[in-house]
């Protein structure tokens, strides 16, 4: 079981490079993704071999133990490839796919005023939180290039922000002699200090660490302390992040000007939250590397102060006065001014040394950026209030300065919105249509932020909402988008309607400060994130399938279930995409395939999936699920303590167990000991055998289930009382290798998990009564077949079974059996299985 | 490890989310908007209780493994603590007075109570967010008080007259420890003055116990109930998981006492604080010793700062026990009559036994808690 396992997950790390490594993917990230992946498979494919070398050494529950470790590392990756492949699927839609050329010349531009050379990929995905280990995270690396523009930001308001990354670049790699020596100081302060210990802080230098940094100086640990050590070495290479992180927003407004100003302000900060930052910032979604939102805001205002003061005359101050009066108008509202107030007096001296680090190395390139944003102003600022034709087309950089100025002195939605369109206009190259026209409207700084906020936000939810509309989703079948939809209309309705009642309620007059908070929350809500990611993990995976990345294993699937629609009378249309665990989905009709798993040894899940439609379908188990819901919780060791809740939640994830139950003996009911096989050999984990698994099972009672049905499946097709019976050498064969395996973890169930196990041996015989009344002409397996299908294992291999006048059910139970007795040619089955299954493709 | 910054930031964040909820129903009250409104408040709660309840769980651990740690850290866990007691019932209040408010409850929440309620939360908030700078070496506290700090004595240099000057200010904490103490005793004692007897004393034995089922309630009624019940369990567990029969018996004493009223409080308390040996032991050390005034000096300041702590603390037990009020106005009704005594007593009951136990280990007569170096403590270093 151990050594099927580590094979699939090896399998899925080499599949997973072979889709990054794709040719089918478009030019600039076919490069990227392999590069990313690969560096990021390296470390789990390092873990893999051990846990191989540990298995050979005989440490086998050990062994178990640390592939329950890897397995979540290695699933996290897969999910993150996914989002990726979504991201580059994205890019083939024609406003992105515009927006990404012109931030690629946008970081052109700054690359040429700064002199420092850089290769960047402009990609479209989540906006994540870093959370790369420190320790990677501090290396050189292929994500070093990447320029990430947040799903669905596609105009030109986020392309300030991408001075970032550049920004961060250069300091991560060093490419600027008075910015590194700042950082090595500053780390050879902290170093002393946690290495030192002794007398008393410097409160100049505390001012810059981290909360958990200080935490940690302030601690003084014992200098024979190993966790201490660790903590030491993690949260230096933390802070060095941080400090990279601030050092990217001075480079960002010394080289972009007031629009990273405003930028950073409108789409980024949250001043209902100023000084969040580090490890507590993890749970609010952002990344413990970024500095506090009052921190970058200080630091940026800083340095257009300086620049101003040095160079621009005043220029700026405009700009200065607007954005100054919003962020702390904002603050003065939410109560957080005084945290703003006392972090800009600590910093003052800080960000003066880290502006005089700047001006050393890119002095010039400010300046020039200061007579640049001068000469936008006076171009392409008029063009933008009046709607006239500029003399010549627009530059980017020079346009976003413009329109920056122009929205921060309009925050009306209508103002913005037309706004937007006209720049994408003038980036085209025609005439925007119209201008501002009227003078901009008179409202209180904070209300500004605020009427930006709801107008970004409504844009995202209409950008959103057009993907699922018939004229977008370019490289996907109609069907697989209209499959969908539904379920994104939905999630997108639910966003829409609290956007609209904020929108009522601000203009009834309600406290900006009540909204700030409420609008706050929603623009960095883990529902909206929710959905940003389903619709990357959907745009992914049905990249993955058009351009068969995935071996064409879901078309097997399809046509998989497609048979078991047949067979069962359940009509319903599948569709299979690649995603981040196998899944059913009634709110889309769509099952997922495990990516990046491209192998056929899986399929038979698909039973299971289907099982979860077909439970929905069968009088029978719905009426015996409102039967059992009543007795569940009857003989629990722990029942009897229980609260009402306790119980009342103990029954409902009972109730979605007894839906896992179903789905399991409907696999194995119709799909035969290859399901059973698939099950055992690939997904369960004796070393976990009774680990409670939320709203699924134990790994002990699925595998009770399986043991249960297929002991009456057997007595059902036994000759008479004295015959084994057509699946008893499966059963002996399946109980072997669990009990061994189990025995060898030396885990041992607690009362709960005896019960429980009891308990679904019990429903398992109940539920096979069930399937007997409802499926036993047409879906049920036939008995003869498995028997047939391992005499014929030989045959297989060599060649001389034929196979295309098969169905896929039959042709999955072939794989299954010849594989269970040679257990070593998984490959020459899997070859035979792809020569001879050809799918026909659905009557549309 | 948690830290002072970044708990008060989950405290503050969570806070400003409920409040702009709260104010956000309370301004479409009547309107069609005031269920999307009720169910944004509830979500808000939500998200306090997730936000805060990591770092109060990081609170515990901590006190935890550090055990017999030094005295500054173990103070600032239990202000950390107690902090987010007080913020878990300011919360529990709104949602009890907007459950009144949107029909939840038999009591309708008056406007001037939604206001209050709207007020009590800024404040709390702002006294969150509004904390004092410190340097990073320093201990830093929560602005939870409504107390002014006492004026600060210049400074003397004799040693007669640092000595008068401890003297004084010995007898202005004792008198500080009783007062604040007996005040909110007492407005904890009109919250079960009116409760059954006989399920009072079940409520006794229902402390340090987990809360039992309660009935199906409205979303936000359910949720102050239940945020409730966490500052409860917070308050048991800073005292002592372990001091469940001695919490129960403190608290039958003292219920006994206060219902007897009279001088017998004061001199209960008096009692309980080691008033009279304590002054006059701290006098005779204060005849013998050969401090100098500045020394005598600055153990007058450290019981002057004490004053101030036990006094915040105090005001802070205040807002628990006003809470409570609100919650058993709003709810007392809407549950069984046992349910609603065996709840909001066993509330009631604790809150007065950790502001017993507080006041006594500001005193030092007690074992049972040490989170502060209290009267006799400070004298006995300042004066020997």
């Amino acid at each position: 079981m151990l050594a099927a396992q580590l094979a699939q997950l090896r399998a899925d790390f080499e599949s997973l490079l072979r889709v990054v490594d794709a040719p089918q993917l478009p030019a600039p990230y076919g490069r990227l993704l392999s590069g990313h992946f690969k560096r990021a498979v390296s470390p789990l494919l390092h873990d893999l071999a051990a846990l191989e070398a540990q298995v050979a050494g005989g440490n086998v529950a050990e062994a178990w133990a640390a592939l329950a470790a890897l397995e979540p590392r290695a699933q996290a990756l897969f999910e993150e490839a996914l989002e990726f492949l979504g991201g580059v699927a994205l890019r083939e839609l024609p406003p992105a796919q515009a927006l990404a050329d012109h931030a690629q010349r946008f970081i052109e531009g700054l690359i040429q005023e700064a002199g420092v050379p850089w290769s960047p990929v402009v990609i479209l995905g989540r906006r994540t939180a870093d959370d790369l280990p420190e320790a990677l995270a501090v290396e050189e690396g292929p994500d070093d290039v990447l320029v990430r523009l947040p799903l669905p930001r596609w105009d030109v308001w986020y392309l300030p922000l991408l001075a970032h990354a550049y920004g961060f670049w250069i300091a991560k790699r060093g490419r600027s002699a008075a910015l590194e020596a700042f950082v090595a100081a500053r780390e050879a302060a902290l170093a002393a200090r946690l290495d030192l210990g002794a007398g008393a802080c410097d409160p100049a230098e505390a001012a810059l660490w981290l909360p958990e940094v200080s935490s940690l100086a302030l601690a003084r640990p014992e200098a024979g302390d190993r966790g201490a050590r660790d903590d030491r070495e993690r949260l230096l290479q933390r802070q060095r992040l941080h400090l990279w992180h601030w050092i990217a927003d001075a480079l960002g407004a010394a080289l972009v000007g007031p629009a990273y100003a405003e930028a950073l302000l409108f789409l980024e900060l949250n001043p209902t939250r100023p000084t969040l930052e580090g490890a507590t910032a993890t749970a609010y979604g952002r990344s413990r590397y970024l500095p506090a939102d009052a921190r970058r805001m200080m630091l940026v205002v800083h340095v257009l102060e300086i620049l101003d003061a040095e160079e621009g005359h005043g220029l700026y101050q405009p700009e200065l006065r607007r954005i100054a009066a919003i962020w702390e108008g904002a603050l003065d509202l939410l109560g957080t001014r005084a945290d703003y107030e006392r972090l800009k007096t600590a910093l003052r001296p800080w960000c003066e040394a880290l502006f005089a680090a700047v001006d050393t190395d890119f002095g010039v390139a400010a300046a020039e950026s200061l007579r640049k944003w001068q000469h936008a102003q006076a171009t392409l600022g008029p063009v933008l209030r009046e709607g006239s034709a500029p003399s010549a087309p627009p530059d980017v950089a020079a346009l976003i300065s413009a329109a920056w100025s122009s929205r921060a002195r309009h925050p009306a939605a209508d103002r913005i919105a037309t706004l937007t369109q006209a720049c994408e206009q003038l980036l085209r190259g025609a005439a925007p249509g119209g201008g501002l026209l009227a003078s901009p409207p008179t409202v209180s700084p904070p209300l500004a932020l605020l009427y930006n906020w709801l107008a970004d936000l409504e844009t995202d939810l209409a950008r959103l909402t057009a993907l699922f509309r018939p004229a977008a989703a370019p490289f996907s079948a109609n069907s697989y988008r209209d499959a969908v939809a539904g379920r994104f209309f939905r999630l997108l309705s639910a966003q829409d309607y609290g956007l609209r009642k904020e929108q009522g309620f601000l203009r009834r007059g309600m406290a900006v400060e009540t909204l700030l908070v409420q609008v706050a929350e929603r623009r960095e809500s883990e529902a909206l994130g929710e959905v940003q990611i389903e619709v990357l993990d959907y745009l992914g995976g049905a990249l993955i399938r058009q351009r068969e990345l995935e071996g064409a294993v879901c078309a097997l699937a399809d046509a998989l279930l497609r048979d078991f629609a047949r067979l069962t009378g359940v009509n319903w249309a599948a569709r299979v995409v690649p995603g981040r665990h196998p899944l059913f989905s009634p709110a889309t009709d769509m099952v997922q395939w495990h990516f990046p798993d491209a192998e056929i040894w899986n399929l038979p899940l698909m039973a299971h999936e289907f099982g979860h439609v077909a439970a929905l379908n069968t009088p029978a188990f719905l009426e015996f699920l409102a039967r059992q819901a009543l007795t569940l919780a009857e003989g629990h060791p722990e029942a009897e303590s229980w609260s009402r809740e306790q119980r009342e939640s103990y029954v409902s994830q009972r109730s979605a167990h007894l839906h896992e139950f179903f789905a399991d003996a409907f696999a194995l009911y119709c799909q035969g000991p290859a399901f059973a096989f698939d099950m055992t050999l690939l997904h369960l984990n004796p070393a976990e055998a009774f680990l409670p698994r939320g709203r699924h099972p134990t790994h002990a009672e699925r595998f009770e289930v399986l043991l249960t049905v297929l002991e009456r499946m057997n007595s059902a097709a036994q000759a008479d009382v004295y015959a084994a019976g057509p699946y008893a050498p499966v059963m002996a064969r399946l109980k072997d290798l669990w009990t061994r395996a189990v025995a060898a973890c030396g885990v041992q169930p607690d009362a709960v998990a005896t019960f429980h196990r009891l308990q679904a041996r019990r429903l398992a015989r109940e539920l096979y009564e069930g399937l007997e009344q409802s499926y036993r002409l047409g879906a049920q397996f036939p008995p003869e077949a498995w028997q047939q299908a391992y005499e014929a294992a030989p045959a297989l291999l060599g060649g001389t079974l034929e196979g295309r006048d098969k169905g896929p059910r039959e042709l999955l139970t072939c794989a299954w059996a010849c594989r269970v007795r040679f257990p070593d040619r998984t490959a020459d089955i899997a070859r035979w299985v792809r020569q001879v299954w050809r799918p026909e493709e659905p009557v549309s | 490890m948690t830290g002072y910054s970044e708990f008060r930031a989950d405290l503050a964040g969570g806070l400003r989310g409920v409040t702009a909820a709260f104010d956000m129903l309370r301004g479409s009250l009547g309107t069609d908007d005031a269920r999307y409104a009720s169910e944004q408040l509830a979500q808000a709660a939500e998200r306090y209780e997730h936000q805060v309840a990591g770092s109060r769980r990081a609170a515990f651990d901590e006190a935890l493994v550090k055990g017999e740690a030094a005295l500054p850290e173990r103070e600032r866990l239990a202000a950390e603590i107690l902090a987010g007691a007080v913020a878990d019932m300011e919360v529990a209040a709104a949602l009890f007075v907007a459950g009144g408010a949107v029909g939840e409850t038999p009591e309708a929440a008056t406007p001037e109570e939604l206001e209050a309620v709207s007020r009590d939360l800024q404040q709390v908030t702002q006294a969150v967010a509004w904390a004092e700078p410190a340097a990073p070496d320093t201990l830093r506290r929560f602005g939870l008080d409504e107390v002014p700090a006492p004026v600060k004595g210049a400074a003397v240099p004799d040693a007669p007259t640092a000595k008068a000057a401890f003297e004084k200010q010995l007898e202005a904490v004792f008198k500080a420890l009783q007062e604040e103490t007996k005040k909110v005793l007492t407005a904890a004692l009109t919250g079960v003055d009116d409760l059954d007897d006989k399920l009072l004393g079940e409520a006794i034995g229902m402390i340090g116990k987990q809360a039992g089922a309660l009935p199906g309630l409205g979303k936000l009624v359910s949720k102050g109930l239940a945020l409730a019940v966490k500052a409860m369990d917070a308050l048991t567990e800073l005292l002592g998981k372990d001091l469940v029969l001695e919490l129960q018996k403190k608290a039958e004493e003292l219920l006994k006492t206060l219902k007897e009223g009279g001088t017998l409080v004061d001199q209960f308390l008096a009692y309980s604080l080691g008033v009279a040996p304590s002054t006059q032991a701290i006098r005779e050390l204060l005849a013998q010793t050969t401090a100098d005034g500045a020394a005598i000096d600055s153990g007058m300041q450290k019981l002057l700062a004490l004053q101030t702590h036990f006094s915040e603390q105090a005001a802070m037990m205040g807002r628990i026990v006003k809470a409570l009020n609100t919650g058993k106005k709003f709810v007392g009704k809407l549950l069984p009559e046992a349910t609603a005594v065996l709840l909001f007593g066993t509330f009631y009951l604790v809150a007065m036994d950790f502001t017993l136990l507080n006041a006594m280990d500001h005193a030092d007569t007690t074992t049972l808690i040490v989170f502060v170096p209290g009267v006799v403590q400070i004298s006995r270093a300042a004066l020997a």
